[in-house]
């Protein structure tokens, strides 16, 4: 137990220091196996780093992960980013602090395309930022909007967060997708009623022109094509007609469809430089799963889910308790490390023991990525927040404390899908994906 | 990626840091690719011909093998892996250069042991094949210690590199 607490201890050093994540994940792998190998006569056990490396890259179901990423990196490189922002200030119309509220809706729908929290950030930020300060918004506010926004991404399907906890407690990733689309919208939901309640005191601008008929339909028109992704994807999976490996395959093609056919805005050119840069963004996304995977292994060894487990138990037998007490150690870990390497080393420590509490695994994976996914608004691993303080040329410290509200707003959330099951369950339930 | 110095002098240094550019790239871009299209393949058998290739994946997952260590080295020289320099860019000049000190090592510490882990797991798997395509499995382990070379590689022309006037653009 000590042993496993020091490598943690060591892991958010290394990480702190500066060094890459999934060298400070395999970096404290290594050091513990260098610990085993001291009590042990036989066998090389520093063969589990090929093993674990292996065997997290080389998994199908992890091939969705670059599919969306490079259907995702297509659909922003064909310009859908203004397609979707107009579409969500049409929407938004004439409420209270306008652009904020369509800064939300607009990294909603964005979420369902990439999957991704920082591409979000990125690139709607990019344009309502500016757009926001433009129209008398402060820096802190635009900043804490989007960095806050953008972390529904990884909660709306798809979800690179959901494959992983899917992939590591061998649970339905088409479930999980389904079951984070209400806590997707309620946290939606959440920030733009804690935008409603900060105008009471800030009183944001408010946008008083309406758009003639002929225009709306010229908005409709063009989102259609960027918001049927989504669709394919989520009603593949939940039709049962695709895996989510295939699903990702066709939203690639839909994609290239999209963009060199239909919109023309791609360029043969631009194919190479979209694969090389999710060729990258896939590299970093899964050397972390893999290393994580080594540190994984190592903690098993050291028996640390058993004793985690035991207590827990020892804590309390209330499920309601080890919920609160799971939430706790999870936005804790969430403001420092990756999210994907949080569910690869957590996952399996902790999920046989929400089973052993009767919680259902889907139910449990929705609970720990709202988790991990808050942290990433939060210093001092909120890269949400660091893009976005850089695209407002902020300095994070006001970033940080501007984002204080829509982080409660999203803790509020989560206690609400933690102890009401159904939020997340009852869409799996009626499609037939869980009992 | 320039092959020229910091003079605008073209030495082959440059030349062959431009060539394992050159060469990581083209892996990625091509393993990528033949990813998204073999999926695809797999997709129209199961679903038009309601048949299957049953080598298809193994080939596929050893693609994605391939992609990823590669990959792992290019977003190294490119800077897209996920650090956190808040600490470092906000400690005194000298600490912070010593606590660069103490990652540089662990980073060089982890790579090598990886390379050497992953050599002998793949030499150890000398005499296996994989089950469907038959190819040798020394093979397919052995992209792991070429990729942490790879890295390694990356990881010390970056750290040397404003000595010697590299150029990288970033992603």
């Amino acid at each position: 137990m000590i042993a496993g607490l020091i490598l943690i201890l060591l892991l958010f050093v290394l990480i702190m220091i500066g060094v890459p994540v999934y060298i400070s994940l395999g970096v404290a792998g290594t050091v513990g196996l260098a610990v085993i190998s001291m009590g042990q006569t036989f066998g090389n056990p520093f063969i589990a780093i090929p093993q674990s490396i292996y065997s997290g890259i080389g998994f199908f179901p992890l091939l969705a992960i670059p599919l969306f990423i490079f259907a995702g990196e297509i659909m922003n490189r064909s310009g859908i980013t203004d397609r979707l922002v107009r579409f969500s200030v049409m929407l938004i119309g004439r409420m209270p602090a306008s652009l904020a509220n369509a800064n939300i809706v607009a990294s909603m729908f964005f979420g369902g395309i990439t999957g991704s929290a920082q591409a979000d950030t990125s690139a709607i930020g990019g344009v309502l930022i500016p757009a926001m300060e433009k129209e008398g918004y402060s820096k802190e506010i635009s900043v804490a909007v989007t960095a806050s926004s953008s972390t529904v991404g990884p909660i709306i399907p798809p979800s690179i967060m959901m494959v992983i906890y899917g992939v590591s407690v061998g649970t339905s990733i088409g479930a999980l997708f389904i079951a984070g689309l209400v806590p997707g919208i309620l946290i939606g939901l959440a920030l733009i009623a804690t935008v409603l309640i900060l105008d009471r005191k800030h009183k944001f601008p408010r946008r008083t022109g309406s758009l003639p008929f002929s225009e709306k339909v010229a908005i409709t028109r063009d989102a259609f094509w960027p918001l049927g992704m989504p669709l394919i994807i989520v009603g593949g999976i939940l039709g049962g007609v695709v895996t989510p490996t295939e699903a990702g395959a066709l939203a690639v093609l839909y994609a290239l469809i999209f963009g060199y056919l239909i919109e023309r805005s791609l360029k043969v050119a631009d194919m190479p430089v979209m694969l090389k840069h999710t060729a990258m963004l896939t590299a970093a996304v899964m050397m972390i799963i893999s290393c994580a995977k080594i540190l994984s292994y190592v903690l098993t060894i050291f028996q640390l889910p058993m004793m985690l487990g035991s207590f827990f138990q020892a804590f309390s037998e209330n499920p309601i308790i080890f919920l609160l007490l799971v939430n706790i150690l999870l936005l804790v870990i969430g403001t420092f490390m990756d999210g994907g390497a949080s569910v690869i080393i957590m996952a399996p420590i902790l999920t046989p023991i929400a089973l052993s509490y009767g919680i259902d695994p889907i139910h449990f994976g929705v609970i720990m990525v709202l988790n991990l996914i808050i942290g990433c608004g939060t210093p001092p691993l909120g890269l949400c927040l660091f893009i976005a303080c850089g695209i407002a040329k902020l300095p994070v410290e006001k970033g940080a404390k501007a984002i204080l509200p829509f982080i409660a707003a999203e803790i509020f959330i989560l206690l609400l899908v933690t102890y009401i099951p159904w939020l997340a369950m009852a869409l799996p339930r009626y499609f037939g994906f869980a009992s | 990626m320039t092959s020229k110095s910091a003079n605008g002098r073209i030495t082959p240094a440059r030349l062959a840091d431009g060539a394992i550019h050159m060469f990581e790239s083209a892996v990625c871009i091509t393993s990528l690719a033949a990813i998204v299209v073999l999926v695809l393949v797999q997709v129209f058998y199961r679903y038009v011909l309601s048949s299957g290739i049953l080598w298809l994946n193994e080939v596929v997952i050893n693609l994605m093998i391939l992609l990823v260590l590669v990959g792992a080295a290019l977003a190294t020289r490119h800077a897209v892996h996920t650090d956190l320099r808040m600490l470092l860019d906000n400690t005194p000049p000298r600490v912070a250069a010593i606590l660069r000190v103490i990652g540089v090592v662990a980073t060089i510490g982890f790579l090598v042991t990886m390379i050497w882990s992953s050599t002998t797991y793949a030499w150890e798997s000398r005499r296996l094949t994989a089950t469907m395509t038959g190819m040798p499995l020394w093979l397919v382990y052995g992209i792991m210690p070429f990729g942490g070379v790879l890295i390694l590689y990356e990881f010390l022309a970056k750290l040397f590199g404003g000595l010697s006037g590299r150029s990288v653009e970033p992603s």
